[in-house]
């Protein structure tokens, strides 16, 4: 596999790891899957005879407490990259697993969200909000799912990589990190889209 | 460790930044205001999530030039959706 | 130490190999079944268009009787073969086998480079394929049937089709998507780090090129109908309404459902893919039709640098089309005035490649090979295509004709005799690159010729039956309709030719076949082209432009990439 060129070295005349810009590609990519979304919500609210009084129906509270859990896990994530960069690997596995923490802290929050709503008789048919509620914060969470599998991987049986490949390994951190992040970008949108306007 | 109080720093903006979008969301500005007021200060974390936590300050033009073609084509479909549909938005203005 | 194991291990090996020529003919098999799958349905269709109302002989009743009783298609089931026609051949067919076997197998090797960026997420791609594609063939299974809502799925029609059918067809193209967004990236990464010392960008083929903007068409066209197809899935099960409009009754019952959707919402984000979906469709074919030209006439390609510059704006462009496909939703007419002056616009990049490649041939030494046949057939195929495509453009002409057989004609002509042929082209040319043997000229003429007059003889009536007002996706061809009547026999006329197109295939996988064993044995260029693909193994290094035919002075007529400045070519 690392026989490939430019795995773990950078390209001169690029600067870049095929990784690193594999990760901005498949970005891009979520940029407009999310984009999209945005857009089919803008459309759809704005097209409406009338559109419910969107802090009514969620929780601000439980969704700013979400916020402040999802941007310390980004800040968590790139601690820990740094502390490999730095050849800490106990500073790593103590910020990577703080990641993991918040991330699942993260969707225990969303579930009580999604079982509040559910208990009152609100789901996705109800109306176009609640049905662009739970299926942009659905999507959302699925992508949390995917970024704590990776990490969970990244922390237990990847890490022996640490050993072999440090630096290959460091940059896959950092690769995830990146994905991560963007999953923290999403929210930081969804946030005030969803919640507060 | 140099870049560590970088990030603590902007951790710190990015709290401050989510009490302020909370705090003026309770104001109860009229619509246009909000959802501008919003969408700025989400642009203006985002961008520091972006330039400093996924390192794209500093990062190399090749990543750059496909980044900003799908800004560009995001802003597209936004805004041509938008502009073909607008004769049949009846609603009341946002 | 392959050949110890017994061939079904062998066979899995394949399906688990992460080297991108095992994948690229992985995906070349599938999608050549999937491309019979699907010309099989609309052979079917065929039958119902020419003969309304009668039994398909031999083979009507193995379709059950739910769909053809007695052995006569049921309108429901016309729908379902139009629906998985359009959405196999597309999907599952023609690009998996442009990109996916075509790009897969060349692209690193006319690079310089060892394998994909990411071979095991090469190998992933095509799994996820393989899975969306046998989701789609189940689908037709299930009670309903498969997906009867065209291969564009508009809402509120295809929101409310009862039975499963659709829900897996929306399965399938996540599947599917899902897919495409991982080989687009994989591509893109590949061909901007893995270039070989001495390829820059402008001695890359082609080929690679057309590749590399097809890529990025893929990577930020298809989430927007991933988008869609995930809004349509939660109007479908979880019971919203984001394509459903207030007020909407069927069958004189007011609709349990919110309401307050946007059915034009589903055409938005299905075309924001659609059309740069169509460019997906024929780029590559424009980069297989740059290679056998210029290999063919022993020239470079006239135009190189233009044609870079054209694929690149072609790509960029076909971004803000859209619209086009939705000219009588009852836009504002400034909006329509947009939308008609970037079609109008995109128009200048294709023509000049187009006129590019017949410029190429220009002063050439043209071998007439069967790829260079079915290469040269290609330019003015494409061009009736393109053409005709004007007229759907501009919307005071579209409006007579959107939803005629006009567009089926349009479309069919860039895609069958256009995009299919290149890829024929493609098949005949780099066969010997695949496995040694050269495919066998007498049998490709034959399928050339034929296949050319019969693909004519299907298409263009259809312009003339669009002209005259005949609607697309009747399942009786127009039969009840006064305008219809007096072009209604040509719709025997096409179903002949599409038998007589598929007799002609048999003489393609008859020689496909054949040459596997029997084919004469080539040595490692035949056709002494000067691409990377066709030198030995062994340290690449590129020192030269891809396309350095007829030099003066040079001993050869022909002058391979990778050969040293100061070395004598092979003296075969």
């Amino acid at each position: 596999m690392t026989s490939i060129p430019y795995t773990t070295d950078v390209r001169p005349d690029t600067g870049l790891t095929n990784p690193k810009l594999g990760i901005w590609l498949f970005l891009a990519s979520e940029v407009m899957l999310f984009g999209s979304l945005f857009s089919a919500y803008a459309l759809l609210r704005s097209g409406a005879p009338s559109w419910p009084d969107q802090s009514a129906i969620v929780s601000v509270p439980l969704a700013t407490l979400n916020t402040v859990i999802l941007i310390s896990s980004s800040v968590t994530m790139v601690l820990a990259w740094a502390a490999l960069t730095a050849k800490r690997v106990d500073r790593y596995r103590i910020f990577m697993g703080l990641t993991l923490l918040l991330g699942a802290a993260f969707l225990v929050v969303k579930a009580i969200e999604y079982s509040d709503k559910l208990a009152l008789g609100l789901v996705p048919a109800t109306n176009n909000f609640l049905g662009l509620y739970f299926t942009l914060t659905g999507l959302h969470a699925l992508h949390v799912v995917g970024g704590l599998v990776v990490n969970a991987y990244l922390l237990g049986p990847g890490a022996r990589m640490w050993k072999s490949e440090p630096e290959r390994f460091t940059n896959r951190v950092e690769v995830a990190g990146i994905y991560w992040h963007f999953v923290d970008v999403v929210w930081i949108f969804l946030f005030p889209v969803l919640y507060l306007l | 460790m140099t870049h560590v109080r970088g990030y603590i720093a902007v951790f710190g903006a990015l709290l401050a930044l989510t009490l302020v979008t909370v705090g003026v969301s309770y104001l109860q500005l009229p619509v246009a205001s909000t959802v501008a007021l919003g969408l700025s200060i989400a642009a203006i974390k985002a961008t520091l999530v972006v330039l400093f936590f996924m390192h794209l300050k500093g990062e190399r033009p090749m990543i750059f030039w496909p980044l900003a073609l799908t800004v560009f084509l995001f802003a597209a479909l936004f805004a041509f959706v938008f502009w073909t549909e607008a004769d049949h938005i009846v609603g009341p203005p946002l | 130490m392959l050949g110890a194991l017994s061939a079904p291990m062998r066979f899995l090996k394949y399906l688990i190999s992460t080297d991108h020529k095992v994948i690229g003919l992985l995906y070349a098999v599938t999608s050549l079944c999937f491309l019979l799958v699907g010309f099989t349905l609309v052979i079917v269709m065929r039958w119902q268009l020419a003969y309304p109302g009668e039994p398909l002989p031999f083979i009507g009743e193995l379709f059950g009787v739910a769909n053809t009783p007695g052995g006569i298609v049921l309108p429901e089931f016309y729908n379902q073969l139009g629906a998985m026609h359009g959405t196999i051949m597309v999907f599952l067919g023609v690009v998996p086998l442009a990109v996916g076997a075509f790009g897969n197998y060349l692209v690193p090797l006319q690079i310089g480079a060892p394998d994909m960026a990411f071979p095991r997420l090469n190998l992933a791609s095509y799994w996820l394929y393989l899975a969306g594609g046998l989701v789609m063939l189940v689908s037709f299974f299930v009670p309903g049937g498969a997906a009867n809502n065209g291969w564009t799925s508009y809402a509120p029609l295809s929101d409310l089709a009862p039975g499963h059918g659709q829900t897996m067809w929306l399965g399938g193209m996540g599947l599917i998507i899902f897919s495409s967004l991982l080989g687009a990236l994989n591509f893109i990464t590949t061909i901007i780090q893995l270039r070989a010392p001495g390829l820059t960008w402008f001695r890359l083929p082609f080929f690679v090129w057309a590749q590399f903007i097809t890529a990025f068409l893929l990577l930020l066209a298809f989430p927007a109908l991933q988008a869609a197809a995930v809004l349509q899935g939660m109007d479908r099960l979880a019971g919203t309404s984001f394509f459903l409009p207030s007020g909407l009754a069927v069958s004189g019952q007011a609709l349990d459902v919110a309401g307050e959707g946007n059915a034009l919402l589903w055409q938005h984000l299905f075309w924001f893919l659609g059309h740069p979906e169509v460019y997906v469709l024929i780029l590559p074919a424009m980069g297989i039709v740059a290679e056998v030209i210029t290999n063919n006439t022993r020239k470079p390609l006239w135009g190189y640098r233009l044609m870079v510059y054209s694929v690149f704006v072609l790509g960029f462009l076909s971004f803000i089309v859209w619209a086009h496909h939705m000219f009588l939703t009852g836009m504002g007419t400034t909006i329509s005035a947009f939308f008609q002056a970037t079609t109008m616009i995109i128009s200048i990049p294709s023509v000049i490649i187009l006129s590019s490649l017949m410029l190429s041939l220009y002063g050439g030494s043209i071998r007439f090979t069967t790829p260079m046949l079915f290469a040269l057939a290609f330019l003015p195929m494409f061009g009736i295509g393109g053409l005709t495509g004007l007229p759907l453009g501009l919307a005071a002409t579209d409006v007579p004709l959107h939803d005629t057989n006009y567009v089926v004609g349009h479309f069919h002509y860039l895609v069958a005799p256009g995009t299919i042929f290149a890829l024929f082209a493609g098949i005949y040319y780099w066969f010997p690159r695949v496995t040694g043997r050269m495919m066998n000229d007498t049998l490709g003429r034959i399928h050339f010729v034929g296949s050319l007059i019969c693909m004519n003889l299907i298409f263009m009536p259809m312009f003339i039956q669009g002209l005259a007002g005949v609607n697309r996706r009747l399942w009786d061809g127009g039969e009840q309709y006064a305008h219809a009547q007096g072009v209604l026999s040509l719709n025997v006329t096409m179903s002949m030719a599409a038998l007589g197109l598929a007799f002609f295939q048999l003489f393609f996988v008859a020689n496909l076949f054949a040459s596997l064993r029997g084919g004469r044995v080539a040595d490692s260029n035949p056709w002494k082209a000067t691409t990377l693909e066709w030198s030995s193994a062994g340290p690449v290094r590129a020192y030269r432009d891809p396309y350095v035919y007829s030099l003066p002075g040079a001993p050869t007529d022909f002058v391979p990439q990778n050969q040293r400045p100061d070395e004598r070519p092979d003296a075969s």
